[in-house]
């Protein structure tokens, strides 16, 4: 069964448009949330015509952030931002964190500060913060990507990091393998 | 006890890690950089993909840049500048 609310950031978006698999992003949530100031961020044809398509599906949703959440997103930005060694958070990654949280919405980000938010304050501890790492694993679990042997596993993440010029850190990436294939009984 | 629930050592501990990971990943940039591509490059764009390099944050550059994320996005692959996350 698909997964209910994501929201994507813009270069979430943009790279993983890119990829070969692209498809199974839909398949994984039953909608994905893009704030309105994603579309201002996009010029690419094969990023904006992807976009598009879903939009008029419903798979996408723009989401307009209300002032509230705009409020609370810059709140947060600058809460982290005067924290000792935090990495300082822009407007994006805080909106979709305050919108996710907010929605119950898995938050799909490459921000590594907006990654690190969850697991050391404790008002975010709840909130679910996804890279592609994550996403690629998850859809293999849930069967939306099949694979057949470790190499299909292995290849799944390479094919990821060949399309987009992304490097998974490989600690991470190992950790994910042997996730799946626990999950797989491949192991 | 942190804030977070998670004992003081633990967020300490984390940090740490994320500190040194994010050291890990700017050697990396830099080492896969095109630098030559960078330095053809004009001011703020050179600037951007510079900022790109230190920091990973895309959203920054592009502004630095004075472009799109998507265009920025497009300077970094053609700079090949590994996105690591």
């Amino acid at each position: 069964m698909s997964l209910k609310l994501a929201i994507s950031d813009t270069c979430f978006i943009i790279d993983w448009s890119y990829y070969r698999k692209r498809e199974v992003l839909i398949e994984l949530f039953q909608t994905i949330l893009l704030p309105e100031q994603v579309l201002e961020e996009v010029e690419d044809e094969k990023v904006i015509s992807w976009i598009s398509k879903n939009l008029a599906s419903g798979k996408m949703l723009l989401f307009t952030p209300s002032p509230l959440d705009l409020r609370r997103a810059e709140e947060l930005m600058l809460e982290v931002a005067t924290r000792p060694h935090m990495k300082r958070i822009e407007m994006p990654e805080a909106l979709c964190l305050v919108i996710g949280s907010r929605l119950n919405a898995i938050i799909l980000t490459e921000n590594r500060g907006a990654l690190l938010v969850p697991k050391v304050m404790k008002k975010w501890r709840r909130v679910k913060v996804w890279r592609a790492l994550e996403t690629i694993k998850e859809a293999i679990k849930r069967g939306y990507i099949k694979v057949f042997s470790e190499e299909d596993v292995r290849k799944t993440f390479r094919e990821y990091e060949e399309d987009t010029g992304h490097i998974f850190p490989r600690r991470d990436l190992i950790r994910a393998i042997n996730e799946v294939l626990s999950c797989l009984r491949m192991s | 006890m942190g804030e977070n629930g998670m004992s003081e050592s633990k967020v300490k501990e984390i940090l740490q890690d994320f500190w040194k990971a994010e050291e890990e990943f700017r050697e990396i940039r830099r080492r896969m950089a095109d630098w030559d591509f960078i330095k053809r490059q004009p001011l703020r764009i050179r600037a951007a993909l510079e900022y790109y390099i230190e920091t990973g944050d895309l959203y920054v550059a592009s502004r630095i840049a004075g472009v799109t994320i998507s265009k920025m996005n497009e300077l970094r692959r053609r700079a090949k500048i590994p996105n690591v996350a």
